[in-house]
């Protein structure tokens, strides 16, 4: 027997298989009851070790990640159904295990896993105790059932695992008969054949992982394999070392160091940006991290960009994913032939979102704050600009034909840009239509009002219709005397428009806005959004807030970094 | 007793005076806090469900039925029906359907239909609710199969959730992940439609929403059923339902609250409207 690399942690102990000899050379040819049920426990305890990471194999970027729980559930419900059984039919347990499986399947792969079970006791028929040729054929009518158990079957999940250990096992069992042997290639098939599931399918692929369900019957079998070795793996130890994915060891090129540079923009609310920079810098090296609580923007050079992508959309969403393979970059720039053999991770990632409609919005915005609430929002594209820094015809004209998209909307969010905006659309040989938003928060209201299912006209009309029920005010310093609208207004005092007209003016910020939110009826509004501007502190903006509260207590008072220049505050009320 | 069963699964939130009427054997889901396991509806309520979800600092997980469970359903209805008719949640969200189409291939392929609904909450419900109809009429097992594929693409959910919070972490949002990572708070209008979870738009208010909600739903009419849903906020679906009434038939319009597998992804708070459209003659 190979000496066990666990040995440190682990008793080794005589498994309790027939033919009881001294030596390691005899071949374990038969498996009895008892003996299946031991390896079976065994094999549950293996998956308990790895649960967790085979819950991190994860397809989608949701931190829903429970294939590895579902699966080891369904185990220990298929142990609890043959712990009471005192049967010596290897059958009989295997039926046992079958129908606590069954009962117990969580999860699509844990339904799968109950199917195997379920094959492989009706593959035993009724047999006391199996040999290496009935395990074979145990193994083949485990995955002809695991097939039938899907409506619609999918290569490159457990079944090919499944499949492909059946074909293996009959292979070896026509050249030995003993059991630790043949349960020990199985095992290796199944490794191999997880390593190879990203390239039979798509979704593994892109998000540069293996079968998690695969994964989990490799893990099964491994354990097996294991106990058969003479290991003791018990439930619930301590853990010594896990083992990873198969993938991690078969399918990424570990040679000179090279792994994948992994770039993207993660975007959330209240962000731990120091937090999440030590997190990700320690996944990976060449770690650059900015950003701040909303934005962060990542590149890491790493052999596991699926576990950064993974820690990253557990804190929010992603955008702009661009992960390069720096191996095959560094072999094409040696002009060294690529590898035949394509890594299992995808050199590039799909942006996660999906194209909702065949309509894009261009808007126009403000402030990097204002920037990412528009983006937040669904906006196609953002051109920079506003008050005193009015994009061209040409800049919205490039934004609204860089779209996929044939059918665009405008909100130019300024009056003074709606000019160059009507000019783009003339130009523009696609369907553009301006919805005439003069503010910032008529402009999100717009956005808001976009209807995924309608067309073009539809939601300008809808957009049109909704920018009339907000009434927003902008706060900002006069910079020099003036008489507008009867108001006398001195240099440098604080001013406020409503829906873009003068209507006051007095000495400090505050009031001004105070008296602004009196004039927009707020009292009838359920929400005021206080977008506060770039020479605005935080601190200033949550001051402000708590005096609005105290004026208005029935309405919800949101306060967002809009980081606008020249504006101190834009508000809305709705 | 009826020759032909009708069976669905517990997201079909359908209320108690409709499954107990028309004899419909409802299959619960699980719901799973952390390591503990509950069976919607049996060992679980909604109110302490709600409860739990409010304050529980684990998210619930919610798993398919298993295969185990829908044989034994299907056995010991057909110690006593001749066919059975088994209408479930979208494949595409969920294994109820691969759990209930399993155990129909091992219990009998020739007597039991599963049928992929590709609605949930009480779209599903009307859908089921019109088999169980023409069952108890005395329709053949084709006949109710023909009702339930004429129904299907008339069900019709419109809701909108108070958060997306639920929606995301469930990870069961679809195309609704464009809306995620939104800055301000919104209300996203939603629908359900083709086994799919689609963002129709977002108002930042209450009363908007609800207005919005009514208005949509009024682009569908003339309507033949509708029922109110809504996830532990029975004061906000009794406005909707009054705000209904220029719609149809108020007496016929129930208002039920969704259990806990669809209430774990939508969150508290949210009020939808679930319909079928009149047949067009």
């Amino acid at each position: 027997m190979r000496k066990s690399k666990r040995a440190r942690t682990e008793k080794i102990i005589r498994p309790a298989v027939v033919e009881p000899n001294d030596s390691n050379q005899v071949p374990r040819r038969w498996c009895d009851g008892p003996t299946l049920k031991r390896l079976l426990g065994a094999a549950t305890a293996w998956l308990e070790y790895n649960a967790n990471a085979i819950n991190a194999l994860n397809v989608f970027p949701v931190p829903d990640g429970d294939t590895g729980t579902n699966m080891l559930l369904t185990m220990k419900a298929a142990i609890a159904e043959v712990a009471p059984s005192v049967s010596h039919s290897a059958a009989e347990i295997a039926q046992a295990a079958a129908h606590g499986a069954l009962m117990g399947a969580r999860g699509n792969s844990g339904v799968i896993l109950s199917q195997i079970l379920r094959g492989f006791a009706r593959g035993l028929d009724a047999k006391e105790k199996f040999n290496a040729a009935d395990f074979a054929a145990a193994l083949r009518e485990a995955s002809t059932m695991a097939y039938k158990g899907v409506i619609r079957p999918v290569e490159g999940t457990i079944l090919t695992v499944s499949r492909d250990t059946a074909t293996a096992a009959a292979s070896v069992a026509t050249v030995t008969d003993d059991l630790l042997v043949v349960l020990e290639r199985v095992a290796l098939a199944a490794k191999d054949s997880v390593a190879r599931t990203p390239q039979l399918l798509q979704v593994l692929r892109d998000a540069g992982v293996v079968d998690a369900g695969g994964q989990g019957l490799y893990i099964i079998l491994e354990g097996a394999a294991r106990f058969l070795r003479g290991e003791n793996i018990e439930m619930a130890t301590a853990i010594s070392e896990a083992t990873g994915p198969a993938f991690e060891v078969s399918a990424l090129d570990r040679e000179a160091g090279y792994g994948y540079c992994t770039e993207f923009v993660l975007q959330g609310q209240n962000l731990d940006f120091e937090r999440v920079r030590a997190d990700i810098s320690a996944m990976g090296d060449s770690a650059i991290i900015v950003g701040d609580e909303y934005l962060i923007r990542v590149h890491v050079h790493t052999q596991r960009p699926g576990q950064v992508l993974e820690y990253a959309t557990s804190k929010g969403t992603l955008r702009k994913i661009k992960i390069d393979n720096m191996q095959e970059q560094h072999r094409e720039f040696l002009g060294l032939p690529l590898p035949t053999e394509q890594p299992a991770a995808p050199k590039k990632v799909p942006v996660t979102v999906e194209q909702l409609s065949d309509l894009g919005v261009v808007v126009v915005a403000p402030g990097p704050g204002l920037t990412r609430v528009f983006e937040s929002l669904g906006a196609s594209s953002i051109v920079p600009g506003g008050q005193s820094m009015n994009p061209s015809t040409e800049e919205l004209l490039h934004a609204i034909d860089s779209l996929t998209t044939d059918n665009v909307i405008v909100l130019p969010n300024n009056k003074n840009i709606i000019l160059a905006a009507r000019q783009a659309q003339g130009l523009s040989r696609k369907n553009v239509v301006i919805v005439p938003t003069r503010t910032v928060p008529q402009g999100i209201a717009a956005l808001l009002a976009l209807n995924y299912q309608a067309d073009l006209q539809t939601n300008a009309q809808n957009m049109e219709r909704a920018i009339t029920r907000i009434q927003t005010a902008e706060i900002t310093r006069a910079v020099r005397a003036a008489e507008i609208n009867g108001i006398q207004i001195a240099e440098g005092s604080i001013i406020g428009l409503l829906n873009g007209d003068l209507i006051t003016s007095g000495p400090d910020v505050d009031s001004v806005v105070l008296e602004m939110l009196d004039r927009m009826s707020t009292a009838r509004a359920e929400i005021i959004t206080v977008y506060f501007g770039a020479d605005v502190s935080e601190n200033q903006a949550n001051a402000l807030a708590t005096r609005i509260r105290e004026a208005y207590p029935d309405q919800e008072v949101e306060v967002v970094n809009g980081g606008q220049p020249h504006y101190y505050y834009i508000l809305s009320a709705e | 007793m009826s020759h032909i069963r009708i069976v669905t699964d517990s997201i079909a939130d359908i209320p108690a005076s409709f499954v107990n009427e028309l004899g419909i054997t409802v299959v619960p889901c699980n719901v799973h806090f952390g390591t503990e396991t509950f069976q919607d509806g049996i060992n679980l309520s909604n109110e302490e469900f709600y409860a739990r979800l409010r304050t529980s600092p684990i998210l619930p997980t919610t798993s398919q039925p298993s295969v185990g469970i829908f044989e034994e359903t299907y056995r010991r209805l057909l110690l006593e029906a001749d066919s059975i008719v088994s209408i479930h949640i979208p494949a595409r969200v969920s294994g109820t359907f691969n759990s209930a189409a399993t155990a129909a291939q091992a219990v009998s392929e020739t007597r039991i239909v599963v049928i992929d609904s590709t609605q949930i909450a009480m779209a599903l419900g009307w859908i089921v609710i019109r088999a169980a109809q023409a069952a108890r009429a005395g329709c053949s097992l084709d006949e109710v199969v023909a009702v339930v594929r004429d129904v299907i693409p008339r069900a019709r959910l419109l809701a909108f959730l108070d958060t997306l919070e639920y929606a995301h972490r469930g990870g069961r949002i679809g195309k609704g992940a464009a809306l995620m990572g939104t800055l301000l708070r919104v209300k996203p209008i939603v629908q359900f439609l083709n086994s799919e979870l689609l963002p129709v738009e977002n108002v930042r208010t209450q009363r908007r929403a609800l207005e919005r909600l009514i208005e949509l739903v009024k682009e569908y009419c003339p309507l033949e059923e509708m029922a109110v849903i809504h996830a532990d906020v029975p004061e906000l679906a009794k406005e909707v339902r009054a705000m209904l009434g220029t719609i149809g038939p108020l007496e016929r319009t129930p208002i039920t609250e969704v259990g806990p597998v669809l209430g774990a992804h939508a969150g508290p708070g949210a009020v939808g409207v679930a319909f079928l459209v009149k047949e067009r003659t």
